[in-house]
């Protein structure tokens, strides 16, 4: 690199900080050089994405290897439409005489769900409520959900609770241009007694 | 047959990634990527931070078993010994102090693992609330740590305004790894669908259902009156990230493909709600690009300035 002014004049730094590689011992140099082709070699592999729905356990090795070092190298981001015009969540309680009473959904302390919704709460409760892959975090947060719900109520007012999901679907587009509204509301309602949900 | 007398031999052939991953650079370019990497990863810090008992305490939404059983093959995350509130919030508040550090260049090694420890255990406890800046941040966290840090454009150095000293020059295998990893980010994403074909990318029609979507800055019935003009811009962002790690990697339209890049982000940042951490995220990997005469241009802009305003 040639220099043109003493500003921008650079030189051959010999602090081990730096990342210049010991003249002297070959073999830092002669490591980096390794892991740099395989990390290198990774990332280009990296470049073409999985078949979908290939959910093959992978070698533990270089999935420890992605967890640790290389990431998940996957960026098929929006792979298709967004269909969701909106998501709302929310508790309904019925007591014995029929009272409805509404609690928000967000723990800890049962706070509401930000407005307008904010792209991490939007993709916590998608998957949390409605993705396939992660059931097991929605019933864990419904069983976790009941007792709290219990400890804050009155426990004789005998309140039933169901978790209610409104999602507003986009419609097709050529359906929309021809009139009617840009979206379709379908609920999906959880008894939190039975935490396998039923959808109407 | 005679041996062309330029025909190179194996032990060169055996040299080249030696040449490739230890050609000197200007250590000012990492510094570019440490700082901006780590102002960019301190605001998503400070936006997670207001909820970050809702995602990272024992008291949350996302449950520590369900992320643990989530984890294949090992879950990896200080969050599984430090779930309570106090616990979580003293972690961010030290990766905050560590962003400080490696922002400044104090200390920049052990505040890049700080910073890599923290993206690692903060994906694995909460996965369910990711989004796409998270794994771009998360990357780039790692190849800071293992890529040079240099002393010139740090904080002491600053302090003592140079003295005596002139930007090292430094082995580059940071900076190919940094770009390296953009390249897979946007390439990666087109192959994608080139191999699994959407029809909503392939008729256009996708940025027509994205201005209806939650996503949208501003839904309505307005975006059906513009499908056509919606059509050609999904095809312009499929061409444009085809385009824009080549256009970066070429010395001479490197400053052409950081214009269409930031365009691209810019413009996702407009109509989209809550993704403007995207946009920085996605900004702050072209300054791995950046070559010795824009950084030492920079500086020598930065200086001129200063001794304008010392002198005024």
């Amino acid at each position: 690199m040639r220099s043109t002014s003493p500003d921008d004049s650079l030189a051959q730094d010999s602090a081990p900080d730096a990342g210049r590689v010991s003249p002297g011992n070959p073999w830092p140099a002669r490591l980096l050089l390794v892991f740099c082709c395989w990390h290198a070699a990774f990332l280009i592999y990296s470049i073409i994405p999985a078949p979908p729905a290939q959910n093959k356990p992978g070698h533990p090795a270089l999935d420890f290897y992605r967890i640790a070092l290389g990431g998940r190298q996957q960026w098929n981001m929006f792979e298709t439409i967004p269909v969701l015009h909106s998501l709302d969540v929310r508790f309904e309680g019925v007591d014995r005489q029929g009272r409805e009473t509404i609690v928000d959904p967000v723990l800890p302390g049962f706070k509401p769900l930000p407005r307008p919704e904010s792209a991490r709460y939007y993709n916590a409760f998608y998957r949390l409520l409605l993705a396939a892959e992660t059931v097991p975090f929605r019933d864990a947060y419904l069983r976790k959900v009941g007792p709290l719900l219990a400890a804050q109520r009155d426990p004789t007012a005998g309140e039933t609770w169901t978790l209610v999901v409104n999602q507003e679907y986009t419609r097709n587009l050529f359906h929309s241009r021809r009139g009617g509204p840009i979206s379709v509301l379908v609920s999906k309602s959880f008894d939190i007694s039975t935490p396998d949900g039923d959808a109407p | 047959m005679p041996r062309s007398p330029r025909m190179p031999t194996i032990s060169r052939w055996l040299r080249s990634p030696a040449d490739l991953f230890f050609k000197p650079e200007d250590e000012r370019i990492y510094a570019a990527v440490r700082i901006v990497f780590a102002a960019v990863a301190l605001l998503n810090l400070l936006l997670l931070w207001p909820d970050r008992q809702v995602f990272f305490s024992n008291e949350g939404l996302v449950d520590l078993d369900a992320a643990m059983g989530d984890a294949k093959p090992f879950y990896l995350s200080i969050f599984g010994l430090l779930g309570s509130e106090a616990a979580v919030t003293s972690v961010m508040f030290v990766t905050a102090f560590a962003l400080v550090m490696l922002m400044a260049g104090i200390g920049a090694r052990l505040a890049a693992f700080w910073v890599l420890v923290w993206h690692i255990s903060y994906m694995a406890r909460a996965p369910l609330p990711l989004a796409g800046w998270d794994l771009v941040l998360r990357c780039f966290s790692f190849l800071v740590l293992i890529s040079p840090m240099g002393k010139y454009w740090t904080l002491p150095a600053l302090i003592r305004g140079h003295a005596g000293m002139i930007p090292a020059s430094v082995s580059r295998h940071g900076l190919i790894l940094l770009r390296l990893q953009v390249v897979v980010l946007y390439w990666h994403a087109v192959l994608a669908r080139i191999l699994n074909p959407d029809p909503y990318w392939g008729n256009g029609e996708f940025l027509s259902y994205f201005m209806l979507s939650h996503h949208a800055r501003w839904p309505g019935r307005w975006v059906l009156e513009y499908g056509s003009f919606l059509a050609v811009v999904t095809y312009a962002i499929q061409l444009a990230e085809a385009a824009i790690p080549v256009l970066l990697l070429v010395k001479k339209t490197r400053w052409w493909g950081a214009l269409l890049g930031t365009a691209l982000h810019i413009g996702i940042c407009l109509v989209a709600r809550d993704l403007g951490l995207f946009c920085l995220a996605m900004l702050m990997t072209y300054t791995a690009f950046l070559r010795h005469e824009d950084v030492a241009g920079a500086e020598q802009w930065v200086r001129r300035r200063w001794r304008r305003g010392a002198s005024a």
